[in-house]
């Protein structure tokens, strides 16, 4: 318990000490772990508890006082404001936010599944039959009853159809007993599906068969090589485990995290499933597009519109939802902010070809890793629920990219207007020039400096037809004592 | 004429500490019953406007002891005046602590 609290008394000074300037973090933090053996020394006249925590109380303290040391730093050098105005900061920045999506996007079930399409391939014609008389695309579940008087019929159009439903059920016999999503399916659910994996025989028992997820099988089995094979039980039931699924093998609808598989007929009535088929060949080429619009008959004669929506339509990667939404914020832009970057004004200094190419690879860069960061949040926020790129999720994707896209692309070509064409710092210490009165006579504006001397960014207060957009103005050597360190 | 520094009540303390004798970080708190939060900041200002001044121990001191070395805070000429001030400012900080009685401890 000591040991613990030590470390996590140490790890809050070092937290704090990320706060502190660099060049005195290590005396700062050298006072604080020095005055904390006082602390522990003193704390041994206090009750048990009380001792035990006075030193991480202690500690608190720390951060007020790292936040001291950086205030007090800021106002007497200006090497942080430097920094952080440099055109690496920015980019670092940048990089960290797209490298922060990225590191979550390796672990997201649908990226995995996109990486790796070669295991997750769908059948041609599998399709996903849902009620019509729901909203297309909101995955409408199909009841049970109706699905068995499917299966006991001759089916014009399926070659094999499968049902399963969604239940949350106890799963014992791991390393604890755990509340699951399972997933009752029918037993030819996997060889429809083709997924990639063998299924134990059943020969060998009279239980149902399980199938449990990857992340199931690592969690609660601890992933047990010898896991096939063993008896559990799920709910009051006894089963026995036929196969793990790989990891971001299902993309079907519903989160299921085992799979319990048994006849049609042992499946209990009431509720309502989702029902996968197998679309004839034949029939299939004569269907356009990738959902089709069918009549099915219940035990009574009744008539009921399906929609039968091609699983190859659902599995779509997210770069067509991407696109459209870059596209979009392109043509957004315009009508948001002026694209024009900003002129230089009519001066003998002028940066070299060299300064003006490195100025417009800065601006393509932050663009790219906007790009970057468009595509890869969105796919975070919209699949971090789903295991597939399901058609609700791209709709979440389109919007998140849009949004992005829009204000990235915006506060790109903002910021690059106010990148000194020489050293790439953002300019700074806005100052009124002018009066409105002069705008025709002068100029009436805010005008920026480069912090290191090099230009000033005048921006007009109202543009007009000889000055609307910002205009730079080179600094020559007879202003670099106002900006000698 | 220079104007007399008007230090908060928590400077003043700390500064009042340390005339006692109180001449680091964990004994200031110790004595004013200031949490550290609230005293180590109040050191950072008092040493940035040259009130105070810092120095660190010889370790040869400290590893006589078997302890860390301190850091150790003093008053500068500067400190004195402003504390003569603060203590015509707040009267009631001489109850605080008589630094007599605190060499003497």
């Amino acid at each position: 318990m000591n040991r613990l609290l030590a470390a996590a008394e140490d790890g809050l000074l070092c937290a704090a000490a990320l706060l502190v300037p660099s060049r005195r973090r290590a005396e700062w933090l050298r006072e604080w772990r020095g005055e904390i053996w006082h602390v522990r020394r003193c704390s041994r006249r206090f009750p048990a508890r009380s001792a035990d925590l006075a030193g991480l109380h202690f500690c608190l303290g720390a951060l007020p006082d790292a936040l001291e040391m950086r205030r007090i730093a800021g106002t007497t050098c200006s090497t942080g404001t430097t920094i952080h105005r440099s055109a690496s900061y920015c980019l670092l920045v940048l990089a960290a936010i797209l490298a922060a999506g990225w590191t979550f996007a390796l672990h997201s079930r649908a990226i995995v599944a996109e990486r790796h399409p070669e295991r997750y391939t769908v059948r041609p014609g599998l399709v996903l039959v849902m009620n019509a008389r729901a909203a297309r695309g909101s995955m409408a579940p199909i009841p049970v009853e109706l699905y068995r008087t499917w299966t006991g019929v001759r089916q014009k159009y399926f070659d094999g159809l499968a049902f399963y439903r969604m239940e949350r059920t106890v799963l014992a016999g791991g390393r604890r007993a755990v509340d699951l999503p399972i997933a009752r399916s029918s037993a030819q659910l996997f060889s429809l599906l083709g997924l990639p994996m063998e299924i134990g025989s059943a020969d060998a028992s009279a239980e149902p068969h399980l199938v449990l997820s990857d992340l199931v099988w690592r969690r609660d089995f601890a992933a047990d090589p010898h896991v096939l094979g063993r008896s559990v039980q799920v709910g009051a039931r006894f089963v026995h485990v036929a196969a793990v699924l790989p990891d971001g093998g299902w993309r079907m609808p519903g989160e299921a995290e085992a799979w319990l598989l048994e006849p049609d007929n042992a499946i209990s009535a009431g509720g309502a499933g989702y029902v996968v088929a197998q679309w004839k060949p034949d029939s299939w080429r004569t269907i356009n597009g990738s959902a089709a619009n069918i009549t099915a008959c219940d035990a009574k004669g009744n008539e009921h519109d399906v929609w039968a929506v091609s699983f190859n339509e659902r599995t779509d990667g997210p770069w067509g939802p991407y696109f459209v939404a870059v596209l979009l914020a392109l043509l957004a832009l315009p009508a948001l902010t002026s694209v024009f970057l900003s002129d230089m004004a009519d001066s003998a200094i002028r940066p070299s070809w060299l300064r003006r190419a490195v100025h417009c690879a800065f601006g393509a860069a932050k663009i790219a890793i906007v790009l970057g960061i468009a595509y890869i949040l969105p796919v975070d926020l919209a699949y971090c629920r789903t295991s597939g790129f399901a058609p609700g999720a791209s709709g979440m994707q389109l919007l998140f990219t849009l949004t992005l896209s829009v204000f990235g692309f915006w506060w790109a070509v903002a910021d690059q207007r106010k990148r000194c064409p020489v050293c790439l710092r953002r300019v700074t210490h806005p100052a009124q020039v002018g009066i409105a009165s002069r705008t025709f006579l002068a100029w009436n504006g805010t005008e920026f400096m480069c912090l290191a001397g090099h230009t000033l960014l005048h921006v007009p207060a109202l543009p007009t037809s000889w000055f609307y957009a910002p205009r730079w103005v080179h600094l020559d050597s007879s202003w670099k004592f106002l900006f000698s360190p | 004429m220079v104007s007399e520094p008007k230090l908060s009540h928590t400077a003043a303390i700390v500064l009042k500490a340390i005339d006692a004798g109180f001449v680091y970080g964990f004994s200031i708190m110790d004595m004013t019953g200031l949490p550290s939060g609230t005293v180590y900041p109040a050191m950072r200002r008092l040493e940035r406007d040259e009130l105070i001044s810092s120095r660190w121990e010889r370790q040869a001191i400290a590893d006589a002891e078997l302890r860390p070395p301190r850091k150790y805070y003093r008053l500068t000429a500067a400190g004195r005046a402003a504390l003569e001030a603060a203590r015509r400012r707040y009267p009631l900080l001489e109850r605080l602590l008589p630094a007599e009685e605190a060499r003497r401890s």
